[in-house]
């Protein structure tokens, strides 16, 4: 689920130059390498959920091991002074290595107040990330795409009943209404797909209308209706491939916020469940901050931190590939 | 008007300054309150801050164990006649409501307690319109009460001069109240704030019109403290009530207690007037981390302590860790009035008939992993009834259901899942567990240990956490399966508990489990009418021993109250029902500060 | 001008009538009674319809001549009170497409049970859809304790009898009569209370109310919603205003800076900065924050809202959040403005680059920037669900947290309808600011 949209299509250059361009720059690239590794342990994550489903017995990362409780993520796992106390300067170094490695092995990241590792379940945060990203977007993309098309290439009643649906929409307090509305639903995380999706898809389908309408005259629409198209076709089949790198640069852009929407929302109790979100791993983290246990609170928030960042660098250097013209908004 | 809400005032780390040297100010935290209303209010922090305003007729002994009851504005204990149904209580002479603008008959000079103040107050309770929370203390007890309700429907005033047979006056200072039928808990209902004196002048006179407050926001009382200021969701302040000392009136601390009372330095107080604190700041903190900071830095005198921060404070023998003991902290044990279980819904097609499924969840329990779990804070459960309380069984006896995951893998057989094994989708058994707090991350670590104990006999337990409105709402309409959750008890009487096993209670009563069995039903209703003699206490153990065979609860533990205070507070003795009793503590002014300027 | 503020007002009534069905379908129909929550958890259902009757909660959503009562409250997942269970010869059983049967076997005779009785001045209608041996029969007894109908019941595996008698004062009883060794199977048994005026619904209701300003009062604290948002306001916008000046400000310099310097490292810097600032979560800055510079430093105080301190810390959280998206925002801005042909003349004339920056450029970034401060007004108001709930100030977005945690309708939807009125309006006053900043702009 890389947003690299990279189909280099025969005949569209716009694609295949925009590949380029991205892949010319260093930091980019960078950048579209976490956002693989990051996507492989969303998919990772998604097949441990799928695997312990189908052998119907409790997931690894919900495994509970109470002697093994805040386990700090360190090497020196065994005071070596101790050991060499117990076994002599030369078997202490092995022991206490072998010992590190293990541990190391075992808790790259330590473990929480249950004693769950912490690597395994920040994997099922990404997962979780993931999902939040691509559904809200399969909910709000679709919906604000057909909109905006309609509205900009029917116009008159449709054009009004649509404008006025994403201005009442856009004019509601978003964040209260995605919290009220997930709220309101229940059922945990369909509720904060619901609740995002439906309220994102405004100013996505500000900007199709507003480019549909521009391709409208353009000769090509005029041609395909000379032709006899109908206007479902002329839509999706002619004038949408020349607006989706909108879509594409909109996707881009929405999935981190909508990562950070998520964590907020599972932060304040909402859309709670018993997968481990980023969100509620913070919210865990927290209460126990403060006497000493940091890594878990560390690895999580470098986690969001790093996806979201490479999401946004992505973002923008894709826009400015794909369009230069569009503004960099302020969301 | 934008910045009106702030003073400016650069008093470092101190919240609010004291208004005299002398003054002795009490900063304590708490959770959100639902007014001052005492009609209206069901929960335990609303009922804490208008037991500082209202008073009733009768109160708990503050240190005396088991608890008992006393006259507070009674002058004496109700005087029964011997069917048990007629109630004679005299109320106090000299008792005076604090000054307000409402008693405009007086010129806004508090007037004198008289009983027909009770009479409104049950009245009160009793009006649709207020929407009280504890109609069910009185429904159907007091004669002539719910036709007196019927009469609030509607969009007609309510006549508050209609007569209640059940509730008499017969003389300015005399209560005559007539029961339906016998109720030994009565006494105890007495001392709840549904009962509480409230002035009919008050509630008539802020209706929230006219620029007036509304009643809810305005209290007024005979308490030893008024409202000073109430920003909400944000901070309560009291101030001690002048009205005291300008009618002399004087309330002593108590003289007697339990042994061990005296060592404690519970009794040096003995006799002398209260309340000792002049102001009480409470804040409104519903975040526990945000409150254990504000402990640790001594802005709050006394905290709760949750799970995570146990291990740094409690050292495995349930002793203080000693770098908090040296700054002085004191811990406080002690059992409380309550059951933390998990419910049955025995309306659910899978687990409501299926009495053998219910018995090896219950041996699939592994009570001692749980108290590991949460640090040896609370008592396994053995029963619905806690320790202390006449007919519980006693903590030591055996817990019938103690852990035994091979009968449990026996019983998950014989109910018909062989190793939790659905044969018609030979899927594993999934129970959905409803949770009503989904902030909280203590509550949702512990769902998820009690999951991994369920995993052991091969059943899938999935949480499904609610906000508490939507839990509540799921219960009424017995769409959950499981559902945790703690009763709190009302007064200590195994009566309070065993209600929430009688069938007529269920839901939306508080028989969320809507267990019913004809049997208990029957003993339910012999007992509820009994005075308190040794053969009701064996029915209650009878009782109980049904409740336990039949399962509709799976008893997690009864909690121990632990609190953590600082070495300034004094007088501070754990309450199951500390309603009114805040008036006895007591706080060290200087030491604080002398502990403030060396920690911070 | 006058005439084109008017006609845009005009157009705002629609935004504001959707807002305000959005919201009442959101709440009301997906919500539902708060009865529970305000009445606590000792209740009878006889306590909670008196409660639903005495706000308006039992009656139609929309339009209806029929509607629920909880005496006899069936739903899909439990179709039949447990009040059924109670009587010997009655259970339910799974019937064709998993619905749940209600078996009635024995001579009976079984009554539907109800939970309290019903008004007499109000007419009730039974529905029953069942099947059952031969013999079997149903019948409706009216108030007076009269036989009304009696009706065999359609023979199982058949289509099942539809048995709804006519409406009674007090719903009358319907009894079941499976006869000696018989069965009667019911698939649907619904109890409904006839409306008055089918128009009076909830719906009609709400809509008088809003028009009248009512937002009602809160069920959590019992305060009427208006007061208690206008105590709201104080604390959000103590907080607000400094964050959103102070970010404003910070912003704007900073892109002047980028467009200073355009092109040269220090530009990327501030624009990688910004983006790594924007990248870190809300709530990482506030854990971080209070945990580092208000526990660990003592710098400031952790939690309260007692004097201008106790702000320093969310206002400093507040200004480096936001700040990165605003630096890229108004960044954006000024490099626009830059390629503009009025600064390549000023350029051409021989103007310095920082003459042009702060006369030209700043000038005429000035209107996207002004549009952007007004439509942020509506945000100051609803303050910062966040910052709020963390360090304790008591605002309009702590109150809305709080107030979707306990489910206190009234309030989101108050917060929820005002602010969309504020939003509205400032889009109009943003509009006519561009319009009066830049003639170009054509108000007809």
């Amino acid at each position: 689920m890389t947003p690299t949209p990279a189909i280099p299509a025969p005949g569209r250059s716009l694609w295949g130059e925009a590949w380029q361009r991205l892949k010319a720059r260093r930091g980019i690239r960078f950048c579209l390498w976490i956002l693989v590794i990051y996507t492989a342990a969303a998919f990772f994550g998604e097949a441990v959920y799928w695997r312990s489903r189908n052998r119907d017995e409790g997931p690894s990362y919900q495994r509970i091991n109470m002697n093994e409780a805040y386990q700090r993520p360190s090497v020196v796992s065994h005071p070596f002074a101790r050991a060499r106390a117990e076994l002599g300067p030369a078997a202490a170094w092995t022991t206490v290595a072998g010992e590190g490695c293990r541990h190391l092995f075992q808790h790259p990241m330590g473990t929480d107040n249950l004693g769950r590792d912490v690597l395994q379940r920040l994997t099922q945060g990404a997962r979780i990330a993931f999902q939040v990203g691509v559904i809200t977007s399969l909910i709000a993309i679709p919906i604000g795409v057909i909109l905006g098309c309609l509205a900009g290439y029917l116009g008159g009643r449709t054009d009004d009943v649509i404008v006025w649906l994403y201005s009442t929409v856009a004019s509601m307090p978003g964040l209260l209404f995605i919290l009220a509305i997930s709220m309101v639903v229940g059922k945990g995380l369909k509720g904060v797909y619901l609740g995002i999706g439906l309220m994102t898809w405004t100013s996505l389908c500000r900007l199709i209308r507003a480019e549909v309408m521009k391709h409208k005259e353009r000769p090509y629409v005029l041609a395909a209706r000379t032709l006899g198209a109908g206007p479902v076709r002329i839509m999706f089949r002619h004038i949408l491939p020349n607006v989706f790198h909108i879509v594409i640069i909109a996707f881009s852009l929405r999935f981190p916020s909508a990562i950070g929407t998520e964590v907020f929302m599972s932060f304040l109790g909402i859309g709670v469940q018993s997968e481990p979100s980023w969100g509620i791993m913070i919210s865990n983290a927290r209460l126990r901050l403060w006497h000493g246990m940091w890594w878990e609170m560390t690895f999580v928030t470098l986690a969001v931190f790093l996806v979201v960042l490479a999401f946004n660098l992505v973002g923008d250097a894709l826009r400015d590939a794909l369009d230069p013209r569009l503004r960099a908004g302020k969301r | 008007m934008a910045l009106a809400g702030l003073s400016f005032s650069a008093c470092r780390g101190q919240p609010v300054k004291p208004a005299s040297p002398h003054e002795i100010v009490y900063y304590g935290e708490t959770d959100r309150i639902r007014g001052f209303d005492p009609a209206r209010a069901g929960d335990v922090a609303s009922a804490l801050a208008i037991s500082r305003i209202y008073e009733g007729l009768y109160q708990y002994a503050y240190l005396a164990r088991p608890y008992r009851l006393e006259p507070a504005l009674a002058e004496g204990m109700p005087e029964v006649s011997a069917d048990g149904l007629v109630y004679t209580i005299h109320v106090r002479r000299g008792i005076y409501f604090s000054d307000d603008p409402c008693f405009v008959a007086t010129g806004g000079r508090g007037r004198e307690l008289t009983a027909a103040d009770f009479v409104y107050a049950i009245k009160r309770v009793a009006d649709v319109k207020t929407e009280s929370t504890g109609f069910w203390a009185f429904n159907e007890r007091i004669v002539g009460l719910n036709e007196f309700r019927d009469a609030t429907l509607g969009d007609q005033l309510v006549n508050y001069d209609r007569p209640v047979a059940g509730l008499e006056t017969p003389d300015r200072y005399t209560l005559r109240i007539t029961l339906t039928r016998p109720y030994p808990q009565w006494v105890w209902i007495l001392a709840m704030h549904y009962a509480f004196a409230v002035p009919r002048e008050a509630v008539e006179y802020y209706t929230g019109r006219a620029g007036r407050e509304w009643f809810h926001s305005h209290p007024v009382g005979t308490g030893p403290y008024r409202l000073a200021s109430w920003t909400r969701n944000y901070r309560i302040e009291f101030v001690r009530n002048p009205k005291w000392a300008e009618t002399s009136r004087v309330e002593r601390y108590p003289s007697e207690g339990e042994s061990g009372d005296l060592e404690n330095g519970l009794l040096a107080a003995a006799g002398r007037p209260v309340p000792f604190i002049d102001r009480v700041v409470q804040y409104v903190i519903e975040d526990a981390s945000t409150q254990w900071l504000l402990f640790l830095g001594g802005q709050v005198e006394q905290s709760g302590i949750s799970r995570d921060n146990w291990d740094a404070v409690i050292g495995a023998d349930r002793k203080l860790t000693p770098a908090l003991a040296k700054r002085g902290l004191r811990l406080l044990t002690a059992p409380s009035m309550t059951t933390y279980y998990v419910g049955f819904n025995m309306d659910d097609p899978v687990v409501g008939p299926n009495k053998k499924l219910r018995q090896a969840l219950c041996f699939a329990f592994d009570a001692e992993a749980w108290m590991r779990y949460y640090n040896m804070r609370m008592l396994p459960a053995n029963g619905p009834l806690p320790p202390g309380i006449a007919g519980a069984r006693p903590v030591e006896a055996p817990n019938p259901y103690a852990l035994n995951l091979e009968k449990a893998r026996r019983l998950m057989t014989e109910a018909g899942y062989p190793d939790g094994v659905d044969p018609v989708t030979r899927r594993r058994l999934v129970l959905t567990l409803e949770v009503g707090s989904a902030n909280d991350p203590d509550a949702r670590a512990s769902v998820e240990l009690f999951a991994s104990f369920m995993e052991k006999i091969g059943v899938r337990i999935e949480p499904s956490y609610s906000n508490w409105p939507t839990f509540l709402d799921k219960l009424d309409r017995r769409q959950s399966q499981l559902f945790r959750l703690a009763w709190v008890s009302d007064y200590p009487d195994a009566e309070n508990f065993l209600q929430l096993f009688y069938g007529p209670n269920s839901s939306p009563g508080p028989n969320h489990s809507n267990y019913v069995n004809p049997e208990f039903d029957k003993l339910y209703e012999k007992v509820r009418i009994m005075p308190d003699t040794p053969e009701r206490t064996v029915l209650y153990q009878t009782m109980a021993a049904i409740v336990m065979e039949d399962v509709p609860w799976l008893c997690l533990s009864y909690p121990l109250t632990f609190g953590l205070q600082h070495g300034w507070m004094k007088n501070y003795k754990p309450h199951d029902y500390p309603y009114g009793l805040s008036k006895y503590y007591d706080l060290d002014a200087a030491a604080r500060l002398a502990w403030r300027e060396r920690y911070r | 001008m006058g005439r084109y503020a008017l006609r845009r007002l005009w157009q705002l009534v629609p935004t504001l009538f959707g807002v305000i069905v959005i919201t009442f379908i959101l709440f009301n129909v997906v919500g539902g009674s708060p009865a529970t929550l305000t009445l606590g958890k000792n209740v009878s259902p006889r306590m909670l319809e008196d409660f639903d009757e005495q706000h308006g909660f039992n009656k139609p959503l929309f339009f209806g001549f029929w509607t629920g009562t909880r005496a006899y409250a069936s739903d899909r997942v439990v179709p039949f009170p447990p009040a059924w269970r109670r009587l010997p010869g009655a259970s339910v059983t799974n019937g064709p497409a998993d619905r749940p049967v209600l078996v009635l076997e024995g001579a009976g005779p079984f009554e539907a049970p109800v939970l309290f009785a019903l008004p007499t001045n109000t007419l009730y209608r039974w529905t029953a859809v069942c099947t059952g041996t031969s013999g079997a029969t149903v019948e409706a007894i009216g108030p007076g304790g009269a036989l009304t109908v009696s009706v065999a019941v359609a023979s199982a595996g058949t289509v099942p009898t539809v048995f709804r008698p006519r409406p009674e004062p007090g719903a009358g009883r319907l009894v079941f009569r499976p006869g000696n060794g018989g069965r009667i199977e019911i698939q649907r048994l619904i109890l409904e209370r006839r409306m008055a005026n089918p128009f009076d619904s909830q719906f009609i209701h709400f809509m008088s109310r809003m028009a009248r300003l009512d937002f009602g009062v809160s069920i959590a604290t019992g305060q009427p919603v208006l007061e208690m948002l206008r105590e709201g306001m104080g604390p959000s916008l103590a907080l607000m205003i400094p964050i959103f000046t102070a970010e404003l400000l910070l912003a704007v310099a900073l892109s002047l800076v980028c467009a200073y310097y355009r092109n040269t490292a220090i530009d990327r810097l501030i624009v990688v900065v910004s983006v790594a600032l924007m990248s870190v979560n809300y709530l990482v800055w506030i854990v971080a924050g209070q945990f580092v510079f208000a526990h660990k430093l003592k710098w400031f105080p952790l939690w309260g809202f007692e004097s201008w301190r106790f702000l320093l810390l969310p206002w400093i959280i507040g200004t480096f959040s936001g700040l990165g998206s605003s630096v890229r925002f108004y960044r954006t801005i000024m490099l626009d403005e830059m390629y503009r042909d009025y600064v390549r003349t000023a350029f051409a004339k021989g103007l310095g680059l920082r003459a042009v920056l702060f006369k030209h450029v700043l000038k005429n970034a000035m209107i996207p920037i002004v549009t952007n401060v007004v439509m942020a007004i509506p945000f100051l108001y609803t303050g910062s669900l966040l910052l709020e709930s963390f360090f304790g100030i008591p605002g309009l977005g702590y109150l809305s947290v709080n107030a979707l945690n306990s489910l206190d309708v009234d309030v989101v939807r108050a917060v929820v309808v005002i602010g969309t009125v504020l939003y509205i309006l400032a889009n109009l006053a943003s509009d006519i600011c561009y319009a009066l900043v830049d003639p170009r702009v054509r108000l007809e």
